[in-house]
């Protein structure tokens, strides 16, 4: 019996005296044999055996491509495409300036003096909509981003993740009167969604 | 298969390339959120929430990664966040538990390893593994739900289980 035939062995759940008779000799499939147990256990849950309706797919299609459109080719529709941006820009700064928001804070760096950030926050219906600039603060590493959080107490919200933390525009579904204590991490791409130890900003409460 | 070229029209913005990143990873994603959260409307919002956080963030994806670390991540965010909604929704008292993750959200990404693994074998195959783990029936009932020889299923568990094992190679690499 050779190291595939004893791993699909066990991933079957046959564990006879030839496949622990292997075992004992191949360091190779000790090291396998945790996670094809755990993979075992995986293939009875309904989780992966349940088929999300066909519908859902046109409806995430329709859903994203709805929001981006396509850039064409044509000149005459970049010229109006660049005319139409530069009227929306002028447009959206205006609005910025007659628009205040309900709140604005700075925000300290506990490690460095040398970083100035400060958060805005226009209360809304569903939560709040969100400001955020930091100076000092370079792009988040390869394979970490910057992650912004309400919190009260141990509950820990996050308002999203960003690299760039020169210029960023959030949506958070709290409010900071229940949420009084603002914070940014730096968070690694492990899936973990807890935050990290690591605190780069943070305001008092 | 690389993913590369269809990872690129994505992050360039080729809606085609989210339908066929939708083919390649919705069940997946589907099985994380449905596996943690128990509900399968919430694991279709979990699913559309997933693919739009991808499609608002491509820009920033490196096409020469593999995707699918990447969409998981995003999935297992999304779906933390609705399970905290629900819970919140649930009790208006802000307390401990919804800081707290429930059993449900350990091993997600084993379950996501485990289905795209599923999704790739062979049609027949993955019919004999469903009734023998999902459905906990012996080979030989197996056969008689199936309507196939007993030795056709114990070949095709035999095979099956090993594309599934060298699949999930990855996973101890992963963790070693």
């Amino acid at each position: 019996m050779n190291c595939e035939d004893v791993r699909a062995a066990f991933l079957a759940g046959i564990d006879g005296p030839v496949e622990q008779a292997h075992l004992r000799s191949c360091s190779a499939c000790q090291a396998e044999f945790e996670t094809l147990e755990a993979a075992r256990g995986v293939l009875t849950s309904p989780a992966v055996w349940e088929e999300p309706p066909p519908e859902l797919e046109d409806q995430v299609v329709g859903l994203i491509t709805g929001r981006r459109r396509v850039p064409t080719t044509q000149r005459w529709f970049r010229y109006a495409a660049g005319i139409a941006a530069g009227v929306l820009v002028i447009a959206v700064g205006i609005s910025l300036l007659l628009y205040r928001p309900d709140w604005r804070i700075d925000m300290t760096a506990p490690t460095s003096s040398n970083v100035v950030a400060d958060i805005a926050g226009w209360n809304t219906r569903e939560g709040t909509r969100l400001a955020f600039h930091a100076k000092g603060l370079g792009s988040a590493p390869e394979g970490f981003v910057y992650e912004l959080w309400f919190s009260a107490g141990a509950d820990h919200v996050s308002a999203g993740t960003f690299k760039d933390p020169s210029s960023v525009r959030l949506v958070v579904g709290v409010t900071r009167l229940d949420y009084p204590h603002i914070w940014v991490t730096l968070e690694p791409l492990d899936g973990n969604p807890a935050p990290s130890s690591s605190i780069v900003l943070e305001t008092g409460a | 298969m690389s993913t590369k070229p269809m990872m690129r029209r994505f992050r360039n913005g080729d809606p085609t390339a989210v339908r066929e990143l939708y083919r390649r990873y919705a069940k997946p994603v589907f099985s994380v959120a449905f596996g943690a959260l128990g509900d399968r409307g919430l694991a279709e919002e979990a699913v559309q929430q997933t693919f739009l956080q991808a499609w608002r963030g491509a820009s920033r994806f490196n096409v020469d990664k593999d995707p699918a670390p990447w969409l998981y991540a995003i999935a297992r965010r999304v779906t933390v966040d609705l399970y905290r909604r629900e819970k919140r929704h649930e009790s208006d008292r802000i307390d401990t538990e919804m800081a707290v993750l429930a059993e449900s959200f350990e091993g997600t990404w084993e379950r996501w390893a485990v289905r795209e693994a599923v999704d790739r074998l062979p049609a027949e195959e993955r019919a004999v593994v469903r009734s023998i783990h999902f459905l906990g029936l012996s080979r030989q009932e197996t056969a008689d739900r199936l309507g196939i020889p007993l030795g056709t299923v114990q070949s095709r568990a035999h095979r099956a289980h090993r594309r599934l094992a060298g699949f999930l190679q990855h996973l101890n690499e992963a963790t070693a």
